[in-house]
């Protein structure tokens, strides 16, 4: 059956309109894509906005051998609101700090990557740099998100190749335009988005007016504009959503109470982190988005005064514990999307979730009670072909970003400081982009993902 | 020594008589518009959120409402619209959530507009200015290509000559939008609604 996405690329492949979707390059992904739907991948990015303390989760120091004095690095669990704990605790052989929560429960599954360096210690700098693998022109970032390079390789015929729910940031720069995540806050507004407009047109002229509509998009003053082949583009793209008749899958309050306890969703408001790792779940399982970002923090990690006690650890586990949730129930969901024979594999196998924020807080805390921002970061991987285990380091003197060896993610004097694009690129080769057309200019790691 | 330097500049002004003018012929040629080719000078882009309302609210005299609340408005978050505390820049990308609000702020905008237009009187009227809210093809195609050139004139500040083949397009949106309904107020509704989801309303 062909849809409009497959009439377009028909379109495309005959040369007709070659511009419409993006350059030369884009066209041959695209096509590209259709060839390699067969690649069962799917991928999430969950971003904690603010910049974590990394002390408290990923990266934790022991109190009763670390000290200013000594290390430069003040964990002062006891000086956190209700801390669960105040001491590092051990899971599946990872250290891991007292706010990690119940990512805990996936510690022998779970990747982390220490010691990296963001080069930065500006928000937008860092989070811009986690989403492109490249360093910003000032604030304005440059190139396109991972998560586009990977909805235009293996997302194609997806409802919505690349989905953004909490209003994560992505960019396409390069990219064919159905790349292009589509960005909501969460359910409520892909609710509307999924679902047709008022009743003040009949179907028949709704009609009649898609269709004007598309015949002025095929006049040659619409075919000479970019701005208005991208909204021919656009204009497809709804008509597909709207046709897909999808909305009931995000309507949270309508869903099946077990399913919103599952996520610990406790009430309408959509925009939650629970909320979003839930609409992350149904995008994901019911085969409308392959690639997804979401927000992890319902509010800022970026915490310089005495908010860090009260407020650091919690909302962070909070994110946690939300991916946790996630976790868990892709792990739970045997892989059975369609077309494909099950093989008693669940969609947690084939799906790899990233959590990442900009750069980590200081190892000191300032005299206002906080910590500042800290150009040293980790991040976490889990699922897919995650090799779970710790790479590289920070140093305990400081918390300095040290070099690794990229085979063994062992820290090696000699090695590489991993960045931001190591990690991108090694998802990219994942997604099948073994070549580097992302311009990241690094190597992959393959210590941290099984390629 | 300086009262010599007059004296000389004379002596060497009168050895070299300055260049007389010469005229060149040059072929203005006969007046032929240039081609300049069907690209924009400068790209196109798309209006904000604000500029978008506020487009809204002056073509068609009507802000999208639900109740007291601005749509536009309270919807910018979800729009891209700046906080400046989380961000700082607005995404002008025209994505299909974009289109999906746009259309139902047409929608909601013109349902309102071309029923209230209608009963007004028509010193008063912006949108059936030329025409009837009745007026039928063939027999009042005249005045009916004269209200659709106002439209787009209001709507998307394109100014159509009587026989440009653009106006065709818009006089066959609205016969086929007509051919379909018994209300002729139907078929205008569709026009205004097709005049706001048009790129020529929201890009510049």
């Amino acid at each position: 059956m062909t849809n409009r996405r497959t009439f377009l690329r028909d379109l495309l492949v005959t040369g007709g309109a070659l511009g419409a979707l993006g350059s030369a390059t884009g066209l041959s992904r695209l096509v590209a894509a259709g060839g390699e739907a067969a690649v069962r991948r799917h991928y999430v990015f969950a971003y904690f906005s603010g910049g974590w303390d990394i002390l408290l989760s990923l990266d934790p120091r022991d109190p009763a051998s670390t000290t200013a004095e000594e290390n430069r690095i003040t964990p002062d669990y006891d000086a956190l609101s209700n801390p669960p704990t105040t001491e590092v605790r051990t899971f599946a052989g990872i250290e891991l700090g007292p706010h990690i929560g119940m990512l805990s429960d996936h510690a022998a599954s779970l990747a982390i990557v220490r010691g990296m360096s963001m080069e930065t210690l500006t928000h937008e700098v860092g989070r811009r740099r986690f989403l492109t693998g490249k360093a910003p022109s000032g604030l304005t970032a440059r190139g396109s998100s991972a998560s586009t390079w990977i909805a235009s390789r293996i997302g194609g015929g997806d409802p919505v190749p690349n989905l953004s729910t909490g209003s994560v940031e992505t960019y396409n720069s390069d990219q064919p335009s159905y790349a292009s995540a589509l960005t909501v806050r969460g359910g409520a507004d892909l609710v509307r988005v999924f679902t047709p407009g008022t009743s003040a047109l009949e179907p028949t002229q709704a009609d009649i007016l898609q269709a004007f509509l598309a015949s002025e998009a095929a006049c040659d003053r619409a075919r000479h504009a970019a701005a208005l082949r991208e909204a021919e583009a656009a204009r497809l793209r709804l008509g597909d959503m709207l046709e897909s008749n999808l909305a009931g899958l995000f309507d949270i309050g309508r869903l099946d109470a077990s399913v919103r306890e599952r996520f610990g969703v406790t009430n309408t408001t959509y925009t939650t982190p629970e909320a979003q790792t839930l609409i992350a779940y149904q995008a994901l399982t019911n085969g409308v988005s392959r690639c997804i970002s979401l927000a992890a923090t319902a509010e800022s990690l970026d915490t310089h005064f005495n908010d860090w006690g009260q407020n650091q650890g919690t909302r962070q586990q909070r994110g946690f514990d939300a991916i946790a949730r996630l976790v868990t129930a892709l792990q739970g969901t045997p892989y059975a999307p369609a077309g494909f024979t099950p093989d008693g594999s669940s969609w947690l196998d084939h799906t790899t979730i990233v959590g990442f924020s900009e750069f980590s807080r200081t190892p000191l805390r300032n005299d206002r009670g906080g910590r500042d921002h800290w150009l040293g970061n980790s991040c976490f991987l889990i699922g897919g072909n995650v090799r779970p285990g710790v790479i590289g380091r920070s140093s305990d003197y400081g918390m300095e970003p040290q070099p690794i060896d990229l085979e063994t993610g062992a820290y090696d004097p000699e090695g590489e400081v991993v960045r931001p694009e190591h990690v991108l690129r090694t998802l990219l080769v994942d997604a099948g982009i073994t070549a580097d057309e992302a311009d990241l200019r690094v190597d992959p790691i393959p210590a941290l993902v099984a390629i | 020594m300086r009262p010599a330097l007059p004296a000389l500049v004379a002596l060497l002004a009168a050895c070299e008589p300055p260049p007389a003018a010469t005229s060149v012929p040059v072929d203005p040629g006969d007046g032929t518009p240039v081609d300049l080719g069907l690209e924009p000078a400068r790209l196109r882009r798309r209006m904000d959120i604000e500029q978008l309302d506020r487009s809204i609210g002056s073509s068609t005299g009507r802000r999208w409402m639900s109740g007291s609340t601005a749509l536009f408005v309270s919807n910018a978050a979800t729009l891209g619209v700046p906080d400046y505390f989380q961000t700082t820049h607005e995404d002008l990308e025209i994505s299909p959530l974009f289109l999906k609000f746009l259309d139902d702020a047409a929608r909601a905008v013109c349902s309102d507009l071309v029923p209230e237009d209608a009963a007004a009187a028509a010193a008063d009227r912006i949108f059936f200015v030329h025409a009837e809210p009745e007026a039928t093809l063939p027999a009042d195609r005249s005045s009916i290509d004269e209200n659709l050139r106002y439209l787009v004139l209001r709507y998307h500040g394109r100014r159509m000559e009587a026989e440009a083949p653009e106006l065709g397009a818009w006089r066959d949106l609205f016969a086929d939008a007509r051919a379909a309904t018994d209300d002729p107020e139907v078929a205008w509704l569709t026009v205004c609604v097709a005049l706001v989801n048009h790129p020529d309303f929201y890009t510049y």
